[in-house]
């Protein structure tokens, strides 16, 4: 962790609002960004960060400085992100049960690594939200089975079984995409987040 | 940071490993960045400013919830000392009483074994009324014998035996003192 980050960390936990303001600013893209991953709406991103800025804020004292500032944040705002699933699962429940079927296209078109940032949210957004949280825990955050089966209330193995869905499911929005883009000249000239 | 199979999570045995495009979304999707709306920044701090007076109030609440208990646990604590000392008042008066026998009461050693012999008479008669216990007539002892009201103490609650400092006896000595005072009147009628 820089000296500057420490430092501001330190006039934080006094309670310095303009250092509040500064740390806000310095990671406020991150946190939104992260709690876009985890839900379909902008109104509740912003819930998730709003939620998740007071934890920070509140909870600095407990934060280790050996331990990666950006992670801690990050962690505290997929947790609020996870609350908010959980709170709005009813809700989702119909959506998520319905399972988009992989259509037979050429899955190895999907493993190359050159997606552009908007076509990965594409085919995120595509996958059921059960699916697209348990992949988001599971390869972007690198939460275990265990730690995911907790926090979302389910069985290991539900955890398990989902993550294999939603990895197939990603692999074959990855094709449909890379089929499509084919025709093409060059659909990556200009990526956007 | 480009990522590899070796800082991907752990896979089973029967899944199929990372591809190259997973390695590759989650790379992006953790460095990822999105411009918060603008109100937001606005919006945490109102929040933040809102949330402290209530955390304030309730640590204020505690705290005086925690003086109020505190003190109720000294009040607990010193109810039963302000028992003792009531008890203790009381009996005060008691060895006030007790030293005036000896005062009132001093026989002459010449008339000892005469009233003895006499004591033990009237002692009969009134164990006979069921006035004097064994212990009374039996303690060899002259009207001032001190072991006297050490038996009356049978009987007694144990809570008061167990309170500790000889002053809580005194009352119990004295509370058997009218006894002896009837026997002295017994050996007056003897003399005529």
């Amino acid at each position: 962790m820089d000296q500057e980050l420490k430092d501001l960390l330190e006039r934080c936990k006094a309670e310095e609002r303009s250092a509040q303001t500064a740390l806000y600013r310095r990671f406020a893209s991150k946190v939104y960004a992260t709690a876009l991953r985890y839900t379909d709406s902008r109104d509740e991103a912003s819930d998730i960060a709003q939620e998740s800025w007071i934890k920070v804020f509140r909870h600095l004292g407990k934060f280790k400085e050996f331990n990666s500032f950006e992670g801690w944040v990050r962690r505290i705002t997929v947790n609020t992100a996870i609350t908010h699933y959980r709170r709005n699962l009813k809700h989702r429940y119909h959506k998520d049960v319905t399972e988009t079927l992989a259509t037979p296209l050429d899955l190895a078109a999907s493993k190359k690594a050159d997606f552009t940032m908007s076509e990965i949210q594409t085919a995120m957004a595509a996958l059921p939200r059960g699916y697209r949280t348990v992949v988001q825990l599971y390869l972007v955050d690198g939460y275990s089975h265990k730690e995911i089966a907790e926090m979302l209330g389910v069985d290991v193995n539900t955890s398990k079984s989902q993550l294999s869905r939603g990895r197939k499911q990603l692999q074959a929005f990855l094709a449909a995409m890379s089929q499509r883009a084919k025709p093409q000249a060059d659909p990556r000239s200009n990526p956007t987040n | 940071m480009t990522f590899t199979s070796n800082n991907m999570p752990p896979l089973d045995a029967t899944d199929a490993p990372w591809t190259d495009a997973e390695m590759h979304i989650r790379e992006t999707l953790l460095a990822s960045e999105a411009d918060a709306p603008k109100g937001l920044e606005f919006q945490v701090f109102e929040a933040l400013d809102a949330s402290t007076p209530a955390s304030q109030t309730s640590s204020l609440l505690r705290r005086g919830a925690l003086l109020v208990a505190s003190g109720v646990a000294v009040a607990a604590f010193f109810w039963p000392t302000e028992d003792v000392a009531v008890n203790a008042g009381s009996t005060k008066e008691v060895p006030v009483l007790a030293v005036e026998e000896p005062v009132t009461t001093p026989e002459p050693s010449a008339e000892a074994s005469a009233l003895h012999v006499l004591d033990e008479e009237a002692a009969d008669a009134l164990q006979a009324k069921g006035v004097l216990t064994e212990g009374e007539v039996d303690g060899g002892g002259g009207v001032s014998t001190p072991m006297e009201p050490l038996d009356n103490l049978e009987g007694l609650p144990t809570t008061e035996l167990e309170g500790g400092n000889d002053g809580e006896r005194f009352p119990l000595k004295s509370g058997k003192a009218a006894p002896a005072t009837e026997r002295r009147e017994a050996t007056l009628e003897v003399k005529q």
